[in-house]
């Protein structure tokens, strides 16, 4: 099982860590990461996407026939990418005029869009590793840890696109949160949007939404949260940190990606995948790990 | 704002805005409405039915939305709302309505390849964790691929 590893900016170029845990609990369940040479942002889903539709798709196909070539699948670990990328991949084969555009563009570097390659996210990958394999490989189960998973926006819409999932219940992260022996709870506005996409215009109102959320998740008293997205961590890890409540103290929920959790029931110390650089204190969960 | 319509824009409006029946199921499902209250994207294709497409072009509102696609995925009418948001803020783009924080962005991808810088802290983080060295970006073909979208002309009028 090979993918070609699609990082993005957010992860390399902030949260490392993410990447560092992503490495190990693939490579640990036998899948094997080929680096991309060249990739670059792959269209950026939120300016890009606003001020100009084409463009994001130009930007998006280039990256695409990096993967083209390499004669491997797309594993994005950003669902920012995972939106841009399986969107572009999408409609470039379901378009052709789109894609005669596009790929008349594409000539001007000497490339061009065939369609041979899917775009996957990790929890897709994870599913076809498949869940015998990964629990043989469990060395801590996480039993009595109680997670409050927030799937996020794009990795299940615009659900035409996607077709990853119920775009409104999804269940599959849910599952994989149980194979590790946690707890995967049930709390109000799980589908709540963590606001990444409005900070750049209404930063205190973009704030204003991650505090909606952790308000429930503490109240669900959930021992960690997880995403499967940067933008999602930034939001709940760094955000949560700049919440000042009136009348209550301040939040104090470890925020993880997936694949951290993963890491952890796999056995891996929390030193060798930097938890310390997480913003939000990780301290209360590990104490709860058994 | 003088311009005639933008033909794609009318057929936008004739072939998918038409069909909204004003339920406000996108406005109950939407969390920019729960964090800012007059933001009300059923008021929008209102607005767009009754012909003051201007007026939506050149307001805050179209780029509030947080593109979450809840709206698109509730709609009883298949309007499409989130992807009508991005056509709407294409065309406000093209006529330099853009806030400036995006096209900063654009710059940023156009001149790394990235969203972000590569900081002499990540490098070190990177280090210790015994990560491999960040690939670069090929950026001479993004700066290319960029020069040939629409993208180009929206840098040159809104500098800095």
């Amino acid at each position: 099982m090979r993918y070609a590893f699609f990082l993005g900016c957010m992860i390399p170029l902030r949260l490392p860590h993410i990447e560092k845990a992503t490495r190990m609990a693939l490579e640990a369940v036998g899948v094997e990461l080929l680096d991309m040479e060249g990739a670059s942002c792959c269209g950026e889903p939120i300016s890009i996407q606003s001020l100009d539709r084409e463009a994001w798709i130009t930007l998006a196909a280039r990256n695409l026939c990096i993967a083209e070539e390499m004669k491997a699948d797309i594993l994005t670990i950003c669902s920012g990418c995972y939106e841009t990328l399986k969107t572009a991949n999408v409609s470039l084969k379901r378009e052709p005029s789109l894609r005669e555009r596009i790929n008349e563009r594409l000539s001007a570097i000497g490339k061009e869009f065939r369609g041979s390659i899917e775009v996957k996210n990790i929890i897709e990958v994870l599913r076809e590793v498949g869940e015998e394999r990964i629990k043989a490989h469990l060395k801590r189960p996480l039993k009595g840890i109680r997670v409050a998973t927030h799937p996020g926006c794009h990795l299940l819409r615009p659900s035409d696109i996607i077709q990853f999932d119920d775009p409104m219940r999804p269940a599959l992260l849910d599952r994989l949160i149980r194979l590790l022996g946690a707890e995967s709870i049930q709390y109000p506005k799980k589908m709540l949007c963590c606001g990444a996409g409005l900070k750049l215009v209404d930063l205190e109102k973009a704030n204003r939404l991650v505090e909606m959320k952790l308000d429930v998740i503490e109240a669900a008293e959930a021992d960690c949260m997880v995403v499967v997205c940067p933008y999602c961590m930034i939001q709940y890890d760094l955000t949560q940190r700049m919440i000042k409540r009136e009348d209550k103290a301040a939040f104090n929920i470890p925020v993880l990606y997936y694949s951290e959790l993963l890491s952890l029931a796999l056995g891996f110390s929390p030193s060798e995948i930097g938890l310390r650089f997480h913003r939000t204190s990780v301290e209360p969960l590990l104490k709860k790990l058994p | 704002m003088n311009e005639e319509m933008p033909e794609d824009l009318e057929v936008l409006i004739k072939e998918k805005v038409v069909h909204c029946f004003q339920c406000g199921s996108c406005v109950g499902s939407c969390p920019t409405a729960r964090a800012i209250p007059e933001y009300n994207p059923r008021r929008m294709m209102e607005e767009l039915i009754l012909g003051r497409w201007r007026e939506v072009l050149s307001g805050r509102m179209i780029w509030l939305c947080t593109l979450c696609h809840t709206c698109y995925e509730v709609c009883p009418q298949g309007v499409g709302i989130s992807h009508i948001i991005v056509e709407l803020r294409n065309h406000a783009a093209r006529l330099g309505l853009a806030p400036p924080e995006y096209l900063n962005n654009v710059r940023q991808v156009a001149s790394t390849g990235w969203t972000s810088p590569l900081t002499g802290a990540v490098q070190r983080i990177r280090k210790e964790l015994g990560l491999p060295e960040v690939k670069m970006a090929r950026v001479e073909e993004v700066g290319r691929l960029i020069e040939l979208t629409e993208l180009r002309r929206m840098m040159e009028e809104k500098p800095g």
